[in-house]
Parts: C-alpha cells; sequence; structure tokens
C-alpha cells in the first residue's frame, strides 16, 4: 500500500472514531508537509514564503484520493494538517530560540498605536502555552485558531470546517485574539 | 465544553465590540446586570481587544513579512508608516492628509499623502490611481514633484514624494500680487512641467494654485498629477449647488475651487485632453495677474454657466499696463474651443519665452501667431484691493531661464538616440564614485502582473549584456526575480543581494507604447542616473542597449571595442517574438524537477516554439527552446527521452548554425551531453560550459561544479561552486547543491560544515550518523522516511544501507532489485542510487556485486574516482582484485580529466 492510499486509510479511520489512526497519520502528514515546505524553497518560488494555505492544500491533493476523499474527511485532514502547522512552527521557534540567534524569523512584532506602547515581540512559544491555557476553557477557540493563523484558513472557509455559522467563528476568533493578546501581555 | 459563563463572556465581548465605542458601557450596564465579576472580565477583554489590532491577522508562517498593522487616523509624531517616520502633520487636502517624515535609510526628508478612503470607492478607481501616479512617478522633470514610491498601508493607499520647502501659489496670491516677469516665469515653468507630462500621455486636469508650490528660490513644482481622477466629477459636483460655502474653505469649497480652474469641457463631462490643462492653466494666469478668476459666480451653478458660455473679463478691466501680448495669450489659453486654444504646451511656452524675454530685453515680442508686439516692463492692478505692482527691472529671475538649455541639450542627445521623453540627472554625483564591481539589475516593475514576463526579459537583456563584458559582477537573473513579486526596496535588495548598485526600474504598457523608467543606484543610496522613455514596442531593444551603454558608463567600466560589441549585440529585431521569447524565460526560470514540473516545462516550451516559429532566424530564442527540452528529457520526462532530446538536439544545432557566438547555445548543449541519451559524454560537457564561460564569465559554474563532481575532480568543484557563489551570494540553490554535494560524495564532515554554515536549522541527515558508526541515532531518522527515492537528494531513504550496516545481509541486498524497479536507468540520479547498492554490496563484503554496481556508476556518466578510492564504506572490498582492477582501468581516463581541466 502507497503512502497515499494508507493515509485516506488512516483518515477514513480517524473520522470513524479510531484514536490510533490519528498517531499514525501524524509522522506522514507531517513529513509531507515538510517536504513540501522544503521543496518549496529548493525551487527557489517567488517570494521564499511558506504560503500555508497552499501549502497545505497541495499536501492534501498530494496525500488524499479525490475520489475516496470525502468532504468530511477533507474538513478533517485540514483540521488536522492546522495542527500539525501549529506544531512544525512550534518546533521551528523552539529551535530558533536554542540556537538563540537569528531568532526573529518566527517573531512577529505589532504596534499598538491606541496605547502608543512599544513594540511588543509575538512569542510563538509563549502563545503555543497560552492556547494549550485556552483549551481548557474553550476548545473550540482553541481549534478555530488553528484552522485560522496555523491553517491559513478564511473565516468562511473556517466556518465551512467546523460545521459553525461565519458570525460564531468570528466572535470566538475575535474573543480568542483579545484573550490571548492579553495572556501574552501580562 | 465551554462552560456558560465563559460562553455569556463571549457574547458581551462579541456584542460590544459590534456597538460603537460610546454605546458600550450602556450596554454593558445592562449585559452585565450586577455581575461585577462579569463586567470585570468583559472589560478587561475588551481592552485587550482594542490593543489588539494586527495581532495573529496574518498567518503564523507568513510571520516573516511581519508587517505591522496599524490604523491611518491620525498618525502620531514618530509613527513609521513603511521605512518613513512621521515628523510631523503638514497639512490636510480635500484627497486625504499630508505628512512630513523622515527617510533615515536616505536621510532624506519627504513628503507621504495618505488618501482618504473614501475616494477609494472602487477597485478600478483605486487601480486607475495607481496607474496613473506611478506613470506620474515616471516623470522625471525639475518641475515636476518627484514621486518616490506609492505604497499601501493597512488599506488605505500612500504617496511618497520629494518634500518641497516653499509656499503654494495660493499662498503667494493671497499675500502678494506678483511682478509680470515673475508671472511668466511661473506660468512657463508650470508650462514645461505640463507640457513633460503630456508628452508622456498624462493629463493634470486639476490645475490651480493649491496645485503648484513655488520654492524660495523661484523654483516651481507642479503637484499631485493623476490624481485628479479621483476627486468627485462634474456632474456630482453638482449636487453642491446653491451651496454658500465660501470658495477654499471647506472640502466642499475645494470643489468649488476647483470648479473656478475647469475647462468647458470638463464643466460639462466631456472627454479631458491635453488642452484641458491649457485652459486651466489660462485660468491660473488670469488669477496671477488680476487677482481674481475668470469665471468665478456667486454660485456653484453660475460659476459653471460662466466656464461653459461667458467670455472672461478683460485683464485691462483690473490691471492697467498689462500689454496687449499678455492679454492675448491669456485669451488664447482661455478659449471655450480646445480647437482654438493653444495645442501643446510647447507653443503655450514658444509665446510666453518670447514675451519674456522681450520684456527683458525691452524689444519687441517676437511671436509664433499673429499679433503686435508691444514695449512693457511692469503692470499695476487697478482694481482687487491690492497695492500696486512696481516695476522693479527684470532679471531677477532670469537665472531660471538659463537652466533651459541645459535640458534642451540633453534632451536633444537622448532624442537623438532613442526618442525620450524626459531626462534629469546630476553630473556632479556621476564624477565622484568609487570603483562599483558589482551590480543587480531589478526585474521592471509593472502595475500589471502579466507584465511581468516584460519586466523581467528587459532586465534579463540587461543582465546578459553586461555581464558578457566580464568587466561586472552582475546577479543573475534567477537571483533578482523575485524581486518582482516580493515588495521590497531597491536598497534593501542591493543590501541582500550583497552588490556595490542597482538598478531598478518600471514599465507600462499603453497600447503599442511602453514607458520605462530607470533608477541607478548606489547602495547607500545615492543616485546615479535615472531616466525616463516613452517608446513603442518595437524600439524595445534600442532601450535595452541604451539602458546597458548607460550603465556601463555611469559605473565608469572600460571596455575594449569587442566588449562593446558584445554590450550592444542584438539578439533579435522582432518585438513580437521578443515578447514570446520574455514570457519563455520567465517561465523557464520557474522550472522544477520531475514529472510535477511537466506542464510548467511544456508551457515554456510553447512559448519560446512560438518566438522561433515567428522569426526562424532568432538564434537566442532556438538555444533557449533547446535548453527547455533538454531539460524535459533529462529531468522531468524520463519515459520520453528520446523524443525530447532529438528535438532539443535539433534545436541546438540550428542556434549553432545561426550564432556560434552565444552562451546559451553551449549551455543548452551541457545536460544533453552529459545525459544517458548523449552517451554520458561528460567531458563534452564540461568544455561546453567553458565555451559559454568564455562568452560570458558569469554563468554556468554551477554546472561546472556538478561536472567536477562526476569527473571526480573535487578540488575543482569546489573552486566552482565558491566562485558561483561570488557571482550570486544569495542563491539558496547553489548553497543546497555544494551541500548535497558532499552528501553524494560522501563527504560527510564537509557535508556537515556546509550544512551549519547554509542551513543551520535544518535536522542532520541520517546518513552522517550511520557514516560515523552512530547506527542508534541513524536507524529511527531512517525508518520514518516514507519515500524509497528521496528525489530532492539523489538518494534512497537509506533503509538498504543500514540494514547492511545492522549485519542484514540479505535484507539489504534483497531491496536492491525492488528499488531498482523504481529507478528508470535514464533518471539523473540513476548513477547516485547504483553507488547506494555498491556501497550495501561493499558492506555485506560482496566483492562481485559492489564491483559490478561500482561498473555500472562510472558508465552511467559517475565516473567519481576520487570517491571510490576514498569512501570507508567501499574498504571491506578495496584489497579485493576486482577492486584494484576496475580502479586500474578508471585511472587513465581520470588523470586525462586532470590534465584536461586543471
Amino acid at each position: 500500500m502507497d503512502d497515499v492510499q494508507k493515509i485516506t486509510k488512516l483518515l477514513s479511520s480517524w473520522s470513524h472514531g479510531d484514536v490510533q489512526a490519528r498517531e499514525e497519520l501524524f509522522p506522514l502528514v507531517y513529513d509531507e508537509l515538510h517536504r513540501l515546505a522544503h521543496i518549496y524553497l529548493r525551487r527557489e518560488r517567488p517570494g521564499h514564503t511558506l504560503q500555508t494555505t497552499a501549502l497545505i492544500h497541495e499536501a492534501y491533493i498530494r496525500l488524499v484520493n479525490h475520489q475516496e476523499g470525502s468532504w468530511d474527511s477533507r474538513a478533517r485532514f485540514f483540521a488536522f494538517a492546522a495542527k500539525i502547522m501549529r506544531n512544525i512552527l512550534v518546533d521551528h521557534a523552539r529551535a530558533k530560540q536554542r540556537e538563540k540567534r537569528g531568532g526573529d524569523i518566527l517573531k512577529v512584532s505589532f504596534t499598538d498605536l491606541d496605547a502608543k506602547t512599544p513594540e511588543i515581540d509575538l512569542d510563538l512559544l509563549a502563545l503555543n502555552e497560552a492556547l494549550d491555557r485556552l483549551k481548557g476553557i474553550d476548545d473550540q477557540q482553541v481549534r478555530i485558531v488553528e484552522l485560522r493563523y496555523f491553517g491559513g484558513l478564511s473565516l468562511d472557509e473556517t466556518a465551512d470546517i467546523m460545521k459553525v455559522s461565519r458570525a460564531t467563528v468570528a466572535r470566538d476568533w475575535n474573543v480568542a485574539r483579545a484573550w490571548l493578546h492579553r495572556e501574552l501581555t501580562r | 465544553m465551554p462552560n456558560e459563563n465563559w460562553s455569556k463572556v463571549k457574547e458581551i465581548v462579541d456584542a460590544a465590540i459590534r456597538r460603537e465605542p460610546d454605546e458600550r458601557a450602556g450596554y454593558l450596564d445592562k449585559a452585565c446586570a450586577d455581575d461585577a465579576d462579569l463586567r470585570c472580565e468583559v472589560e478587561s477583554l475588551l481592552s485587550s481587544f482594542g490593543k489588539a489590532d494586527g495581532f495573529m491577522e496574518s498567518p503564523a508562517a507568513d510571520l516573516h513579512r511581519g508587517a505591522s498593522k496599524v490604523k491611518l487616523q491620525e498618525l502620531p509624531v514618530g509613527q513609521m508608516i513603511g521605512r518613513y517616520e512621521v515628523v510631523r502633520k503638514l497639512g490636510e487636502g480635500g484627497m486625504g492628509a499630508a505628512y512630513l517624515a523622515n527617510d533615515d535609510r536616505l536621510g532624506r526628508h519627504v513628503a507621504i499623502k495618505i488618501l482618504n478612503k473614501k475616494y477609494e470607492r472602487s477597485d478600478a478607481n483605486v487601480f486607475r490611481f495607481i496607474r496613473e501616479a506611478r506613470a506620474a512617478s515616471a516623470l522625471n522633470h525639475p518641475n515636476i514633484l518627484t514621486i518616490h514610491e506609492i505604497d499601501e498601508f493597512e488599506g488605505s493607499h500612500y504617496l511618497v514624494s520629494e518634500f518641497v520647502e516653499g509656499e503654494t501659489l495660493r499662498e503667494i496670491l493671497t499675500k502678494e500680487s506678483l511682478e509680470l516677469n515673475r508671472i511668466i516665469d511661473i506660468t512657463k515653468q508650470i508650462a514645461a512641467a505640463l507640457g513633460a507630462a503630456h508628452k508622456a500621455r498624462i493629463i493634470h486636469r486639476d490645475i490651480k494654485p493649491e496645485n503648484v508650490v513655488v520654492r524660495d528660490d523661484g523654483y516651481v513644482k507642479v503637484l499631485d498629477f493623476g490624481l485628479a481622477k479621483l476627486l468627485p466629477t462634474a456632474a456630482s459636483t453638482l449636487s453642491f449647488e446653491g451651496s454658500d460655502e465660501k470658495p477654499n474653505e471647506t472640502a466642499k469649497g475645494l470643489i468649488l475651487g476647483t470648479v473656478n480652474y475647469m475647462s468647458p469641457e470638463q464643466a460639462q463631462g466631456k472627454t479631458v485632453e491635453e488642452r484641458t490643462d491649457v485652459f486651466s492653466l489660462g485660468v491660473v494666469l488670469y488669477e496671477m495677474i488680476t487677482g481674481r478668476t475668470p469665471f468665478a459666480g456667486d454660485t456653484m451653478a453660475e460659476t459653471f454657466a460662466n466656464v461653459i458660455n461667458k467670455e472672461p473679463p478683460p485683464i485691462v478691466g483690473f490691471t492697467s499696463g498689462v500689454p496687449d501680448e499678455m492679454e492675448r495669450i491669456v485669451a488664447k489659453m482661455l478659449n471655450k474651443d480646445p480647437e482654438l486654444r493653444y495645442q501643446t504646451m510647447g507653443d503655450c511656452v514658444a509665446d510666453l519665452k518670447n514675451f519674456g524675454s522681450s520684456l527683458e530685453q525691452g524689444l519687441p515680442i517676437a511671436r509664433t501667431s499673429d499679433g503686435e508686439g508691444r514695449k512693457t516692463t511692469a503692470i499695476s492692478r487697478t482694481t482687487g484691493g491690492r497695492a500696486q505692482a512696481t516695476g522693479e527691472p527684470p532679471g531677477i529671475y532670469a537665472k531660471w531661464y538659463k537652466s533651459w538649455p541645459v535640458f534642451a541639450a540633453f534632451a536633444v542627445l537622448l532624442i537623438g538616440t532613442v526618442g525620450v521623453g524626459l531626462y534629469w540627472f546630476r553630473p556632479d554625483v556621476a564624477a565622484q564614485q568609487p570603483q562599483i564591481r558589482s551590480l543587480a539589475v531589478l526585474p521592471l516593475k509593472s502595475l500589471d502582473p502579466n507584465e511581468n514576463a516584460l519586466g523581467f526579459g528587459i532586465a534579463d537583456a540587461v543582465i546578459r549584456r553586461i555581464s558578457q563584458t566580464g568587466e561586472m559582477t552582475v546577479r543573475p537573473a534567477s537571483s533578482v526575480r523575485r524581486y518582482l513579486t516580493e515588495d521590497i526596496d531597491a536598497i534593501t535588495a542591493a543590501k541582500q543581494l550583497t552588490v556595490d548598485a542597482v538598478l531598478e526600474g518600471s514599465v507600462q504598457r499603453v497600447g503599442n507604447r511602453l514607458r520605462i523608467g530607470v533608477n541607478l543606484l548606489k547602495a547607500d543610496g545615492t543616485s546615479l542616473w535615472t531616466d525616463s522613455f516613452d517608446i513603442q514596442m518595437t524600439d524595445v531593444f534600442t532601450v535595452q542597449d541604451t539602458i546597458s551603454q548607460q550603465v556601463v558608463s555611469r559605473l565608469k567600466v572600460q571596455l575594449t571595442a569587442a566588449k562593446q560589441a558584445r554590450l550592444s549585440k542584438r539578439t533579435t529585431s522582432n518585438p513580437v517574438a521578443y515578447e514570446y521569447y520574455t514570457k519563455g524565460i520567465y517561465s523557464y526560470d520557474q522550472r522544477g524537477f520531475g514529472k510535477e514540473a511537466k506542464s510548467q516545462n511544456d508551457a515554456t516550451i510553447g512559448l519560446f516554439k512560438k518566438a522561433v516559429e515567428i522569426e526562424p532566424q532568432y538564434a537566442l530564442a532556438r538555444a533557449k527552446l533547446g535548453e527547455a527540452y533538454t531539460w524535459q528529457c533529462v529531468f522531468i520526462d524520463t519515459d520520453e527521452q528520446e523524443k525530447w532530446c532529438e528535438l532539443a538536439e535539433e534545436e541546438i544545432r540550428q542556434a549553432g548554425l545561426l550564432d556560434s557566438q552565444l552562451a546559451e547555445t553551449h549551455l543548452a548543449a551541457v545536460w544533453l551531453l552529459f545525459s544517458g541519451y548523449g552517451g554520458y559524454q561528460i567531458e563534452a560537457a564540461a568544455k561546453e560550459v567553458l565555451e559559454a564561460q568564455e562568452i560570458d564569465p558569469s554563468i554556468g559554474h554551477g554546472e561546472l561544479a556538478d561536472i567536477y563532481i562526476h569527473l571526480g575532480l573535487e578540488d575543482l568543484f569546489q573552486r566552482e561552486f565558491e566562485r558561483s557563489l561570488e557571482f550570486d551570494p544569495t542563491s539558496e540553490y547553489t548553497k543546497r547543491e555544494y551541500m548535497i554535494s558532499y552528501v553524494l560524495l560522501n563527504r560527510w564532515d564537509d557535508y556537515l560544515k556546509i550544512k551549519q554554515k547554509y542551513f543551520p536549522n535544518e535536522p542532520i541527515l541520517p546518513e552522517y550518523y550511520l557514516a560515523k558508526g552512530d547506527i542508534a541515532t541513524a536507524a529511527p531518522l531512517i525508518e520514518k522516511r516514507s519515500d524509497r527515492l528521496l528525489y530532492d537528494l539523489y538518494k534512497t531513504d537509506g533503509k538498504a544501507l543500514l540494514l547492511a550496516l545492522q549485519g542484514n545481509k540479505k535484507a539489504s541486498e534483497d531491496l536492491i532489485p525492488v528499488l531498482l524497479s523504481q529507478i528508470d536507468r535514464r533518471r539523473p540520479d540513476y548513477h547516485h542510487i547504483t553507488y547506494e547498492f555498491a556501497q550495501i554490496c561493499a558492506i555485506n563484503g560482496n566483492v562481485p556485486e559492489a564491483v559490478k554496481w561500482l561498473r555500472e556508476t562510472a558508465e552511467t556518466g559517475n565516473p567519481s574516482y576520487e570517491m571510490f578510492a576514498r569512501d570507508p564504506f567501499l574498504e571491506p572490498i578495496r584489497r579485493s582484485s576486482e577492486f584494484a582492477q576496475l580502479m586500474a582501468d578508471l585511472k587513465p581516463q581520470y588523470e586525462r580529466y586532470r590534465n584536461e581541466f586543471h
């Protein structure tokens, strides 16, 4: 059985509640995403940026057989891939932090104009920990953050995949951002 | 599931966000009732939300693009907009607010104008605005405010321009009345600016005293080209009819003010063209002389009616001592019928100039058209409540006339070569520059992504020409391509590419004309040369010549006659074929490996084929078509290798017949010769690269490095990679190839050194641990791999090698036929995979099999003698007679390579 068939089968088992399938899926999808990220850089595509959505879409097309992949497994795949993106990026940030140099790549600065505070660096590791805490309060919000922030999906796409309304996604997203911002600036 | 309380918090926060800030407190009073904890939590989150603007708004993986997001309302001092730091607000106009800002990098002040969102009514409108403003920014004229850049920040467009210290003509007119000499001087400078714009097909549309700045030294700058299109049209301004606003006081007043300078055709909503600006300038001139506008009415409707129907009151009714000639010029500018006005700004300037010099010299006026000359030196107003102007002697402004012949001389010079519209540079800068050794030519940017190929093509042509002189290190097209799509300014690009100088530019296509603007900068931001061209598509080759010649001369490169000839060598004269060629090289630059890259390469082939069909004599297009076919047969479609290779051969042969002095033809043949189809003619391939480098020393270093690896000349390959990196220090691709080369050569310590140098964050390959005998570390890493053939590493997944090292002889050798069934002998990585088979058999002590695979490796293009002699994995068979025989067989060939290439 090749990888594509294997992944399709695992996705299907997982969608039927097989937790073990999820564990087996992870390294396969992780490798594929990693490999694609690598190819993206190697080919020297314009921009050299990891375009999150494009990456995940490509991984999906490569990994999951079109005919067999039902809508449901597609939604699950995206949710799953977003979670993996979170892992990849957090790992990356952790590696960067260990090196203690050139660590700016995975930090973003944003300016808080109204309060006229200086720039704050977004620390992905701190964000990751804050998300783990948020999970204890509201799991749905964490999943929305993963899809939007790590998966690069739009509000509409996120709503589609979560099977909730766009308004719900917008509400959870805004409140999660406020909550996370508060956590990170404590 | 979230607890009930949290759901409530979310709902209230969400509802509060949606309310206006002043309604929030009232809402919270109700929603939280007297639950103080709830209220506290909600307010805390609302406060965080208020500060979270921009937080997490772009996806995590795009973080390193890192643009900060701020709302552009009132910008505080110190606020950064792009790389500009706000110093203070300059004012607020109809279009939006303007700020004085610091450009730290270039150490200058700039003015930033942020467009009011309400003018960004539709995408089409914004696009048109940017197009016009970009076009205007390509205008390089001393009387036109230089626009440095146009960008977007938090959804609002902003314009960065030079900062001019001076007063607007409006400010001057409100406090003094002007002397006739000065009036003529100002009018002439405005007309010169407009004339230059008209040559580039740009109409100002909104000439009025507010848009003219007069510097303290008398220099005039015209502002806001192209912006008028965003202002409400005549039709929509009519809705202000009956308004009793005073002119120039409010936004409505601004429109009123503008109506005063409108032409009849504008007021009627008809087509606006060059002569519209003539009319508006006439109004400004009239106002400068008389102190009032000619058509001003009490209401906007009356003003409209006057503009359309009423003749302007004679100047003499307001001012005494105005020569008839002045009156005639004004009347001609203000004619209701565009056909009866000055047809060009040039005609208008000519009359003003004659009139002006006759004033100065006290001579009768020479004119372009009928009229009587009068001799006058001063005017005085009889009405308007202003102080009378006195007749100061002329000559105060004469210094400004003197600069004109200089511009005229340059213009003539350039029109002689390429029909240039405008030209302006400072000769003093060019005179004192240090030696410049390296250059990057950035792709010319265009607003229309469909024109990316054109901008890339022009840059590519300039790069080819200059690098072929061998006198300058020019970054290859592949390394500058990304600047087409990335929003990075030229100075930053120069730093990233570690060059001494950078050429940036823009290209817009209007019908069959091209507008090209270029700017040559030193890495410190000093401008060495700026130029703009408005040309027919057919002249694109001439412009490439001119740009290449100018860059070389600005950078003080001395060329021999032969090199000069290379610089100006044309590859085609057919613009249509050329367009297909540029699209082809743009597409070819994005090529990949393997089947998934086939559609891209098919498209590339189609484009080059089109170019060749249109112009069969186009040697360069044939060479590139040959190269694309070669790529297809060697790296993409090995199943149909023969077909593609035959096509490649034919094109390369044709290209060689048409032009024996093309580096590209030699380079195109390299992989073809090296391939299985070409019979692994590695030596011949190397010679082709060397011949290509004779013509263009910058190219082929990566190819040559790769060939040296396969020839077993390990000292030479390093040198070539280092050279390749000298020409293109940013190339991720070259660095990766460099690293992989050590992997393929099984030189693991060197691999680690290069990896740590260029890719410190990447994990170490498990093969490294295998080579070091650390099987425990390598094993789980290898087990995790899911692809049997690692195409990007030219290796297998290493499982067989691992099994052999674990002492599992049978299992490891059993994998060989499995792997072999998956790899076509024609694939370019075949001989690296067979080398792994040899390693596996050698570890197992299987001498005959190991030697068999080594022979296969050597015969399929990888006779890497030095590696065979060195690789520790081959140690178990090294003392066998079979191995000794193999090495003896390979030695003469190896020594020949050494002699030949050292």
